[in-house]
C-alpha cells in the first residue's frame, strides 16, 4: 500500500502547459479514478506518477518519500493500458514473465502465479495460448501480470475501453472484488464519466490541465465545486441559469420571477454582497407541470414556455425557456402523456430548493 | 402541386460491381427533417452525395420540389451540405468562413452582414466572428460550418454526420441546439448518423439503412416501440434491450409462452398478461419466440406485486449513472438489465440474489426464425 501525493506539479511539452500546478493526494488503499475530456491531461498525470514523465515542477511523494527522481523501474509501480501486449505464448508464461527476471525459485513463481491466477479466474486457462482468448480474459492476463509482482501502486490507463457493455460490467465487478483482495492503491485514468462514478472510492475531474474537483461520486454529482465540473458530470449535464439578488425585497430573481423569497439561502447569497448569480440545478430533479401547483413545499415555481421536445428513447427532454434561458427538464416516458408538450407551450417549471446550487458568475466556481 | 421537396425513386447505385444502394425510395416534405440512420458504410453518405449531384445513381431518380435533376450539376440544384470532415479556410475569419457562400453568390455587402449575423446569434457563435478559423475549438469548428451551410439559400440542406467527429459532451449540447435551429427556420433537411440517440432526438422521420436498403421508416416514437424486426431493435434500443426466449404453447385451451433457460418452466399466460396477443399468438403455436424488454420497464421486486414474469437473478454489477443506477442481473442464462435508485444497490451487493419483475404488457415479441415482429 502507498500513499501518493503530487506537489505542485506542473508539466510542458514544448509550448504546451498540460499540467498546471496541480496537487493531489491518494490516500492509503483508495481506488481512485482521474476523470476528464481527451487532452485534459489526465494521462500525462499518471504517467508523472509512474516515473515515465518528469515534471517541469514540482514533486512526486511515495508515503512521504520522495520518488520524483527516481526511475519508474525502481518505483514498483505496475502499468495496465487500454491496449494490452502479450507475448505469443500461454496465459501462464505471460504471468510468471516479470518474475523471471527476479531471482526466484521456478517453484515460488509457480505458486505465485496459481494464486494470481486464481485470484483473477484464470486458473483453467494457464495453459492456454493467447491467441485462444477473448479480449476479456487477455485483459485480465494483463492484470494477472501486474499483480503477480505485487506493486505497491497500480496505475490503469482507460484499461477496459475496448471491451462490450456486458464484459466490461463484470471486469468492473472483477476490479472491485480485487481491489478488497489485494487492498492495494489503485490510480485508474478515463474519460468515461460512468466507469469512474460506478468504480472510484474518489475521483479527480481535470479540465485543461488544471484539477477542477476532488471528491466522492455522488460528491461530484450532487454538488460540483464549479459550472464546468456540473455540465461535464451527467448525461445532459447541469442547468445553469443566471439570478439577480434583490437585497431590499431580500429575493432571488430570474428575470422578472421570483425563484426564491427570504429563506435562508437568500440571506446567505445577501450577506456576501453579491448582486448576480448563477443557479445550477440537474435536469433530472425538476419537475414539470401543466398548472401552477402553489401546495408543493420546498420548491420553487418558475413559469416558462416549450422550446423544443427530444425523444431519447428510456426518456424525454423539454427545453424550457425561461426569460431567454433554456432550461432541460428530463421526463420519463410515462411523465410525458400528461404534459404533452408542445412549441410555445405555456409551463411550469418545480425546481427542489433543496437541489439548487450557486456559482459565481465571474469564476464559475460554486459559492453555495 | 406536390408538396414534397425531395423525392428519390428507385434509387440504385453499384461500386465496383456491388450494389451499395438498393431502390431507395423516400419523399420528404417541405420544413421536415429526415435521418438516415445506420451503420457506417451502409450507404449514407452515397446516398446524400446522390441527392447533391456529387455522384450519379445507375438507375432511378432524384426529384427536387417536384423536378426531376438528375441531369443539373451540384451548382444547380439549390442544395447546401455539410460534411463529416470541416474544411474551413484557417487563415479566414468565422466571419468570411459564413460569409464565403454568400460572396461567391454575390449579394451585397448589407445584406452579407445581416444574414451572417443571423445565423451566428442562431448558433451562438456571435462572439467568434472575428477569429480566424484555425483558433477554433473542435466544437466552435462544427457551428461554423454549420453556421455556413445554413447561410447559403437553398431548398435542401444536407448534413453527413456532422457531430460524429466531437467529444460525447459537445455533440449532445449541439444536438439540442441544432434540433432548436431546425424548429427556427422550418427548412428540408436530411442528416445523416449512425447514432440512434441522435436520430431519435432530432428527426421527423427516420430511414434506417442497413446494407444499402431501407430496412425501416417512420417517425422517431414509431421505429422505437414497433421495430420491424429484432435487429432493427437491438440497433435502436443499443444496450439496453433485454432478450427473453419462449416457446408458444397451448395448454388446456389456453396459450401460453413458456420462457426457457431457466431450469424449470416458467409460464406466463397470454390471456393475462398481454390480452390484445391472444389471436395474433396462436398463429405461432410450436415457434420459439423472443421476449425484448427495455430496461425501463424492469424492476426489482422490493415485497410488491409484479404485474408480469418474476424472475430470479443474481447481481453481476452496476453503473452508476448519478441519479440512477443501471443493474445487471443474471437470470437463468440471460444477462438483464434494470434501471433503480441508487439506495437499493452497493458493491458488496455483487453475487446477491434479487428478484426482478419484467413488465411483459410493455414488450414487444418477435418471431425468432423470421426476426420479424409479431404484431
Amino acid at each position: 500500500m502507498v500513499n501518493v501525493k503530487l506537489v505542485n506539479i506542473t508539466k510542458v511539452f514544448g509550448k504546451v502547459v498540460a499540467v498546471r500546478n496541480l496537487n493531489l493526494e491518494v490516500k492509503d488503499g483508495e481506488f481512485f479514478a482521474i476523470l476528464g475530456p481527451s487532452g485534459c491531461g489526465k494521462t500525462t498525470t499518471l504517467r508523472i506518477i509512474a516515473g515515465l514523465e518528469k515534471p517541469t515542477k514540482g514533486r512526486v511523494y511515495f508515503d512521504g518519500v520522495d520518488v520524483t527522481d527516481l526511475p519508474a523501474s525502481q518505483r514498483d509501480v505496475a502499468m495496465v493500458f487500454q491496449f494490452y501486449a502479450l507475448y505469443p505464448t500461454t496465459v501462464y508464461n505471460n504471468i510468471a514473465l516479470p518474475l523471471k527476471s527476479r531471482k526466484i525459485s521456478k517453484k515460488d513463481i509457480e505458486k505465485r502465479v496459481y494464486e494470481v491466477a486464481e485470484l483473477l479466474g484464470l486458473k483453467e486457462k494457464l495453459h492456454v495460448h493467447i491467441n485462444k482468448l477473448t479480449m476479456a480474459e487477455k485483459q485480465k492476463v494483463a492484470l494477472a501480470r501486474a499483480i503477480v509482482r505485487k506493486p505497491r501502486l497500480y496505475l490503469l490507463d482507460e484499461p477496459l475501453t475496448i471491451l462490450d457493455p456486458v464484459t466490461k460490467i463484470i471486469m468492473r465487478s472483477e476490479f472491485k472484488k480485487l481491489q478488497k483482495k489485494i487492498k492495494q492503491t489503485i490510480i485508474y485514468v478515463t474519460h468515461d464519466q460512468i466507469e469512474a462514478m460506478t468504480l472510484a472510492d474518489r475521483i479527480a475531474v481535470m479540465n485543461e490541465g488544471v484539477i477542477e474537483q476532488v471528491g466522492t461520486p455522488d460528491e461530484i454529482y450532487n454538488q460540483p465545486n464549479s459550472m464546468f465540473v456540473g455540465w461535464f458530470i451527467g448525461e445532459p449535464g447541469m442547468n445553469f441559469v443566471e439570478a439577480s439578488i434583490d437585497r431590499d425585497g431580500k429575493t432571488v430573481k430570474i428575470g422578472e420571477q421570483i425563484l426564491l423569497r427570504s429563506n435562508e439561502l437568500v440571506s446567505k447569497l445577501t450577506e456576501k454582497g453579491i448582486e448576480k448569480v448563477v443557479v445550477g440545478v440537474r435536469p433530472e430533479y425538476i419537475l414539470l407541470l401543466k398548472e401552477p401547483k402553489t401546495c408543493l413545499k420546498n420548491h420553487a415555481l418558475l413559469k416558462g414556455k416549450v422550446v423544443v421536445t427530444e425523444f431519447l428513447g428510456t426518456h424525454y427532454i423539454v427545453l424550457v425557456s425561461v426569460d431567454k434561458e433554456d432550461i432541460k427538464v428530463k421526463i420519463p416516458p410515462s411523465a410525458y402523456p400528461k404534459i404533452a408538450p408542445y412549441k410555445n407551450q405555456e409551463i411550469y417549471l418545480a425546481i427542489p430548493i433543496e437541489r439548487m446550487l450557486f456559482f459565481d458568475i465571474n469564476t464559475g466556481k460554486r459559492i453555495l | 402541386m406536390t408538396k414534397y421537396s425531395l423525392e428519390l425513386i428507385n434509387i440504385t447505385k453499384y461500386y465496383k460491381g456491388k450494389k451499395v444502394l438498393d431502390h431507395i425510395n423516400i419523399k420528404v416534405k417541405q420544413g421536415e427533417m429526415l435521418t438516415l440512420l445506420g451503420p457506417p458504410g451502409s450507404g449514407k453518405t452515397t446516398l446524400l452525395k446522390i441527392i447533391a449531384g456529387l455522384e450519379r445513381q445507375d438507375q432511378g431518380n432524384v426529384m427536387i420540389n417536384g423536378e426531376i435533376v438528375d441531369d443539373e450539376p451540384p451548382y444547380k440544384r439549390k442544395v447546401s451540405m455539410v460534411f463529416e470532415t470541416l474544411a474551413l479556410y484557417p487563415h479566414l475569419t468565422v466571419f468570411e468562413n459564413i460569409a464565403s457562400p454568400l460572396i461567391a453568390a454575390k449579394k451585397t455587402k448589407s445584406e452579407i452582414r445581416k444574414r451572417v449575423e443571423e445565423v451566428a446569434s442562431l448558433l451562438k457563435i456571435r462572439h467568434l466572428l472575428e477569429r480566424k478559423a484555425d483558433k477554433l475549438s473542435g466544437g466552435e469548428r462544427q457551428r461554423v460550418a454549420l453556421a455556413r451551410a445554413l447561410v447559403k439559400e437553398a431548398d435542401i440542406y444536407l448534413f453527413d454526420e456532422p457531430f460524429i467527429n466531437l467529444d460525447a459532451k459537445i455533440r449532445t449540447t449541439l444536438r439540442t441546439e441544432f434540433k432548436k435551429l431546425k424548429e427556427a427556420l422550418k427548412k428540408t433537411m436530411v442528416f445523416s448518423t449512425p447514432d440512434p440517440l441522435e436520430a431519435l432526438a432530432l428527426s421527423d422521420n427516420i430511414a434506417i439503412i442497413f446494407n444499402g436498403k431501407i430496412v425501416q421508416y417512420g417517425s422517431p416514437l414509431e421505429i422505437y416501440n414497433n421495430p420491424l424486426n429484432i435487429g432493427i431493435a437491438r440497433y435502436i434500443t443499443g444496450n439496453i434491450l433485454n432478450e427473453l426466449y419462449a416457446i408458444v404453447e397451448e395448454i388446456n385451451g389456453e396459450i401460453v409462452l413458456n420462457v426457457k433457460g431457466f431450469g424449470q418452466s416458467k409460464t406466463l399466460t397470454v390471456k393475462d398478461m398481454v390480452p390484445e396477443y391472444v389471436d395474433l399468438m396462436d398463429n405461432y403455436i410450436g415457434h420459439e419466440i423472443i421476449i425484448a424488454n427495455k430496461a425501463n420497464y424492469c424492476y426489482l421486486v422490493h415485497g410488491k406485486s409484479c404485474e408480469g414474469l418474476v424472475l430470479e437473478a443474481e447481481i453481476l454489477g452496476f453503473e452508476n449513472h448519478g441519479s440512477e443506477i443501471l443493474l445487471y442481473v443474471k437470470a437463468g442464462n440471460n444477462v438483464l438489465r434494470l434501471f433503480t435508485s441508487k439506495e437499493d444497490i452497493k458493491y458488496g451487493d455483487i453475487g446477491k440474489k434479487v428478484n426482478v419483475c419484467i413488465d411483459i404488457a410493455k414488450s414487444t415479441f418477435f418471431d425468432k426464425s423470421t426476426g420479424l415482429i409479431i404484431r
